[in-house]
């Protein structure tokens, strides 16, 4: 296979801190110009992962290509890359306009070159007006832009991105996720981003790289990760509140489900993918939560609490309801192993040919 | 109620007024005012001699010897225990096996007395069997007194300051050093931005405000620190290691010209006060503080 020059591979990589795997044997393939999210929780090995990329740490074990080069023993500057850190690192003693241009003057870039690429970059970012400040006397959002900037000036393929908005507040962070999607796209960058907040990977990723535990959960389009989660440990973690898991005796010779699925199995359903029905196992109402457009109903089957997503304008259920679900939503787990039983899976039309839900595990 | 709260602050700061005024602002004020008066010498009390005592030092050949060996000595151990506290300071910012031995041993000529430092350093200096003349003659190099050669006697003090000062120095810069973010070095990595030039563009920059600290301590120092010039040289030979401060001692409790004594003092502290407040306006604008 033709490799493009900003495609980033990763094989068999592992990184280990004394005895304990902070990434333990990974493996994924980062397309070219696509907008790559790492995303787990605290711990999880996804800044790890990108600070192997950006040449900031060494890999214990396995290779990583950039373009199909080996990039193990060249230092961060040979890798040809940018990098946006989560504090922004921007220099307190220098003003914004030599903070964007640090690496260009050290890099020996011609002083008209420079100010020509300056200005661009400047007018792109909105910060044509405070390049003689110094960073202190920037709000959080502006920093950020400046650190952005510093990175977008460099005309360097690949950026890398460490929880870059996880500094701002709610409304900032909201726009600055349209803005950096447009920009990567903009100017075609291949983006590696870090971050725990899946609504960040759900809004701006091409493919979200799902990790726990020093693992790769999962790679796919937010679609896929959100639909067909590949493991009980996506399903949990994606969604807000997360999917539901019952286990599969609950659900045992209901109707709509595959033939065999039941016993040993977990069945996963989004909150939105259940409802009262005419028929169905009984739940039992434990509260309502209203939520302006929807209602969140906790209820519980069995031993199992739950979480159902309804409209607003329904009627809230009675105390004993029968559940009902959308047929073809449901996603069948091996209960022993967590993973994702596919012979369960309904085909549907926008389900790729090839599962790529299953390139690591 | 109130007055008695008065009476209880003044009576709880007492103590402290008492000492400071007896042993700081009351001798600072009476030197001013000695030296404007001439040594009273047994039955001749002391006269009012306006600018006598100064005008005198500028015919006093040991006094202008001792105002160039001060500036020569400034000039030496200012700069180079500054950049050698630094050097110490970015060799121990960074973590090794052995890295807090190698702090503690850069670290302990300054928990020294200055005495006891000067006694080590007479036996380095010493001719024949001391350290420095042991390295000599293994090299086939000749003995060498360099105490007590009058060319090399004030460099010779001026070492021991240096070596004394250092480390306590590097303690303040390896704080300073410490406060720089690591995501700093980091983002400089990833531009290409070489070791030298980040410590040039980066390093250097913020630690401003520490080294004008250090620098003003430095040139107080250079001033204030001759503790090792009685034990090494008194001041000789032929007063090559007559610093003004140790004049100041000769002239006021070896000779008993107090007033000129006096004088000199006003002098001194004339300098320190000039150099101090220059350094803080002159390094203002090159400091960046947080």
């Amino acid at each position: 296979m033709q490799t493009s020059p900003s495609q980033i591979q990763i094989e068999n990589v592992s990184r280990l801190f004394g005895q304990t795997a902070a990434l333990d044997n990974v493996s994924v393939s980062l397309d070219a110009g696509d907008f790559s999210v790492l995303l787990g929780p605290s711990g999880c090995g996804k800044s790890t992962l990108l600070r192997l990329i950006a040449g900031l740490d060494r890999q214990t074990s396995g290779a990583i290509r950039i373009g199909g080069t080996d990039v193990g023993d060249l230092p961060p500057s040979a890798r040809d890359l940018s990098m946006v850190f989560q504090s922004y690192a921007l220099f307190p003693h220098l003003s914004v306009a030599e903070n964007i241009l640090f690496g260009l003057k050290v890099r020996r870039v011609s002083k008209a070159e420079r100010l020509q690429r300056l200005n661009q970059v400047a007018a792109m970012m909105g910060l044509s007006a405070l390049l003689a400040r110094k960073p202190s006397e920037l709000s959080g959002g502006q920093q950020q832009r400046v650190a952005l900037a510093r990175a977008v000036i460099s005309e360097r393929p690949i950026c890398l991105m460490d929880e870059p908005l996880s500094n701002l507040d709610a409304k900032l962070r909201a726009d600055m996720r349209v803005e950096l999607r447009a920009i990567q796209q903009k100017l075609g960058l291949t983006v590696v981003y870090v971050t725990h907040d899946q609504i960040e990977a759900m809004t701006m990723a091409d493919r979200i790289i799902v990790m726990s535990a020093g693992r790769i959960e999962q790679v796919g389009t937010p679609e896929e990760v959100y639909a067909r989660p590949a493991t009980v440990f996506t399903a949990g973690f994606i969604g807000t509140p997360p999917m539901n898991l019952f286990p599969g005796r609950l659900f045992a010779g209901q109707e709509g489900l595959k033939g065999g699925a039941g016993e040993g199995h977990l069945i996963g359903l989004r909150p939105e993918d259940l409802s009262v029905a005419a028929r169905g196992p009984e739940a039992e109402l434990r509260g309502v939560e209203y939520l302006g457009a929807d209602r969140l109903v906790s209820a519980r089957l069995g031993d199992t609490d739950f979480i159902m997503r309804m409209p607003a304008s329904a009627a809230p259920p009675p105390a004993r309801f029968a559940l009902g679900w959308a047929e073809g939503h449901e996603s069948i787990f091996d209960a022993a192993t967590g993973t994702r039983l596919t012979q369960f899976d309904h085909p549907t039309a926008s389900q790729p040919k090839k599962d790529l839900t299953h390139e690591t595990a | 109620m109130n007055s008695r709260n008065w009476i209880y602050a003044w009576l709880m700061l007492l103590p402290a007024f008492v000492f400071l005024i007896a042993f700081t602002h009351l001798p600072a004020v009476t030197t001013l005012i000695d030296s404007f008066f001439t040594t009273a010498k047994g039955r001749r009390a002391a006269a009012f001699t306006g600018l006598g005592n100064y005008q005198k030092m500028l015919g006093d050949p040991i006094f202008v010897k001792a105002m160039v060996n001060s500036a020569i000595y400034a000039a030496i151990t200012i700069p180079a225990s500054i950049a050698l506290s630094l050097a110490m300071a970015l060799l121990v910012h960074r973590s090794f096996r052995g890295v807090s031995l190698m702090r503690m041993a850069f670290f302990t000529p300054t928990v020294l007395p200055l005495i006891a430092v000067a006694n080590i350093w007479l036996f380095f200096y010493a001719p024949g069997f001391g350290l420095i003349d042991q390295i000599r003659l293994y090299f086939g190099l000749p003995s060498a007194n360099y105490v007590g050669q009058p060319d090399t006697a004030l460099y010779a003090v001026a070492a021991v300051t240096i070596w004394k000062e250092a480390g306590f120095f590097m303690i303040f810069f390896l704080a300073a050093l410490q406060t720089i973010p690591q995501s700093l070095r980091e983002a400089a990595a990833i531009e290409g931005c070489g070791r030298w030039t980040f410590f040039r563009r980066v390093t250097l920059p913020l630690i401003m405000p520490t080294t004008l600290f250090v620098s003003v301590n430095a040139v107080i120092n250079a001033f204030r620190l001759v503790d090792h010039v009685f034990v090494m040289t008194k001041g000789g030979p032929d007063s090559a290691t007559m610093l003004l401060l140790y004049y100041i001692f000769e002239t006021g409790f070896r000779f008993w010209d107090t007033a000129y004594a006096a004088a000199l003092t006003v002098v001194l502290i004339a300098i320190l006060s000039v150099v101090g407040i220059g350094q803080f306006f002159l390094a203002d604008r090159r400091v960046h503080y947080k």
